[in-house]
């Protein structure tokens, strides 16, 4: 495996991905048909991102339940979001999401479960490549599970949902350095976990 | 320092950990979750209605639903200002019956009236005694006896309108005082040779006394409190003495006072049996308290401790001291009584364990299982 230098450039919003102004100010309002496309076109990173804040104890049910649980939470909030703000709706969002998994990881630990088949759009693959991948992604979740709350919701923010620093500062609620330093720890800690694999590979 | 500065971690490792894609029917989960949420965007608040610009009247015209929605919160507000007026009155109420003066009265005198039942009644009635602001004085035997008193008349009266209120209670004017001189009948207590059949040991009181020659009659007492102890209560007697049945007419004791009370009524029944002339006597409520209180076993107090644990590299195990559970080892302070205790530990496999530990008054003593 190849250990390259990637920039993660921000990847271009697809039409789906898209929430335009006037579905956020008609949410506001309380829509039912803005709430519904907020909602499908926000779930996949709020899913996403809640599910590798777990790690490897996430669990559809759970995910799922927490993922409604912060949308329960979005609505709520929903009025003191500033739509013309500098703030991204979905960097707001992922800090109430963020919120909800720390509660959760306070509040209880999850369950040890196994994870379920994540093999998401890789149909085409081998089942033995997929296996080894299906191999890898579990160490990675291994590995990311080791780091501190703090530091993963920073590195997932930063290394999943392309995220800038200031943008982690504002969602975790932190200084734009304590962002860098923890997303370096984290790097620093998953590189070393991961010492073995990058070799391997 | 750009984002991307330090920003190396291999792009396959991250593209490596997927995760599972939402469930089909997520998006409708979590619009019926956040249903409450989302009616409540919907709903004006105070904030919205003041924002919104001034426009003709035509145009503002609300329809029903807006309207009972904009009037939610007056709503709201005024459910809570009569939930709290609701919950004063209730408070008062209550308070003038839990205060520490109801509790325990400034003039702590019982009175105690002791009358019988006309033989001929069939049923025997209460004697209620209206409650005095003050203590009542001794009534000389004599007084009552010669003939009814003001004071006999006005608790006659407040009998009646109590009466009035409750309408099932006969009213104290119903009795006849069988102690009375100006009553043609002899005492049922003078003379009464004949064999005695307590009218109340059946489950129907009184049906027997009727026409029955010889038959004495049980003697009620009506046990008032004086001041804000108000106290109704009937003690039936037999004649014997015998407290054969009581009826609180007024749940407003604690069931302490009730004892004590009842203790008061019992120690004054010899006299009240014996001594025909005995008919109104004033007892001291504090030292029927007192004497209740004395009657009670003292609890020994808890001055002594021992600190209960298991041996290095034994499990913890539960722990019962006097056979009462105390939780599980280590135990660092357990308030026992000085003397000899028996502790009990037992462990998750099932074994267990007993010793017996003598503690001394104010001392501490470490026992350990294992």
């Amino acid at each position: 495996m190849v250990n390259a230098a990637v920039s993660r450039a921000r990847p271009p919003a697809t039409p789906h991905e898209a929430l335009d102004r006037a579905t956020l100010v008609a949410a506001k309002r309380g829509e039912p048909w803005a709430a519904r496309r907020l909602v499908e076109c926000t779930q996949r990173s709020v899913h996403r991102f809640v599910w590798r804040m777990l790690g490897p104890r996430a669990h559809r049910a759970t995910v799922e339940e927490l993922v409604q649980d912060t949308y329960a939470r979005v609505f709520r909030a929903l009025p003191r979001y500033d739509v013309d703000g500098a703030a991204r709706f979905t960097t707001w969002m992922l800090t109430l999401a963020h919120r909800t998994v720390i509660d959760e990881l306070r509040r209880k630990r999850p369950q040890l479960l196994p994870l379920e088949g994540t093999s998401e759009g890789t149909p085409q693959q081998r089942p033995d490549r997929q296996r080894e991948r299906a191999d890898l992604g579990e160490r990675i979740a291994a590995a990311v599970e080791q780091l501190s709350p703090s530091l993963r919701a920073a590195f997932i923010l930063r290394a999943y949902h392309d995220r800038t620093y200031p943008e982690i500062a504002e969602a975790l609620g932190v200084d734009l350095g304590t962002v860098k330093s923890r997303i370096h720890r984290a790097r620093k800690a998953l590189m070393a976990a991961l010492e073995e694999v990058r070799h391997d590979g | 320092m750009t984002d991307d500065h330090n920003d190396h971690f291999p792009s396959e490792l991250l593209d490596a950990w997927d995760v599972a894609p939402p469930s089909p029917g997520l998006t409708d989960r979590i619009l019926a979750r956040s249903a409450d949420a989302l009616a409540d965007l919907r709903a004006p608040s105070f904030d919205a209605a003041a924002s919104i610009d001034p426009e003709p009247l035509e145009a503002t015209a609300m329809q029903p639903t807006d309207n009972v929605r904009s009037l939610r919160p007056f709503l709201t507000t005024a459910l809570i200002a009569a939930a709290a007026a609701a919950a004063l009155l209730l408070a008062f109420v209550a308070g003038r019956s839990t205060t520490p003066e109801a509790v325990k009265p400034a003039v702590p005198n019982v009175r105690i009236e002791v009358a019988a039942p006309s033989p001929t009644a069939p049923t025997p009635a209460p004697i209620e005694t209206a409650p005095t602001p003050e203590a009542p004085p001794a009534i000389a035997p004599e007084q009552d006896a010669v003939s009814p008193s003001a004071e006999a008349q006005a608790a006659a009266a407040t009998s009646k309108r109590h009466a009035a209120r409750r309408r099932t209670r006969p009213t104290s004017a119903d009795l006849k005082n069988p102690f009375a001189d100006d009553d043609d009948k002899a005492s049922p207590f003078e003379g009464s040779s004949a064999p005695v059949k307590d009218p109340f040991a059946t489950d129907k009181p009184g049906s027997k006394a009727t026409g029955v020659q010889g038959v004495m009659p049980s003697v009620i007492a009506c046990v008032s409190g004086t001041g804000s102890w108000r106290v109704k209560t009937e003690f039936v007697l037999s004649s014997t003495g015998r407290v054969v049945r009581v009826r609180q007419l007024d749940d407003t004791l604690s069931s302490r006072d009730w004892a004590c009370a009842e203790k008061a009524l019992r120690k004054a029944r010899f006299e009240a049996t014996g001594e025909t002339e005995v008919r109104d006597m004033t007892l001291s409520f504090e030292s029927a308290v007192q004497d209740g209180a004395d009657s009670k076993p003292k609890k020994k107090k808890k001055t002594s401790v021992l600190r209960i644990g298991t041996e290095s590299g034994v499990a913890s195990a539960q722990v019962r001291v006097d056979g009462r559970p105390m939780g599980t080892t280590p135990l660092a302070r357990v308030q026992v009584t000085p003397g000899t205790h028996r502790v009990q530990f037992t462990w998750p496999d099932g074994r267990t364990m007993t010793k017996v530990v003598h503690v001394r008054d104010g001392a501490a003593a470490v026992v350990r299982g294992g």
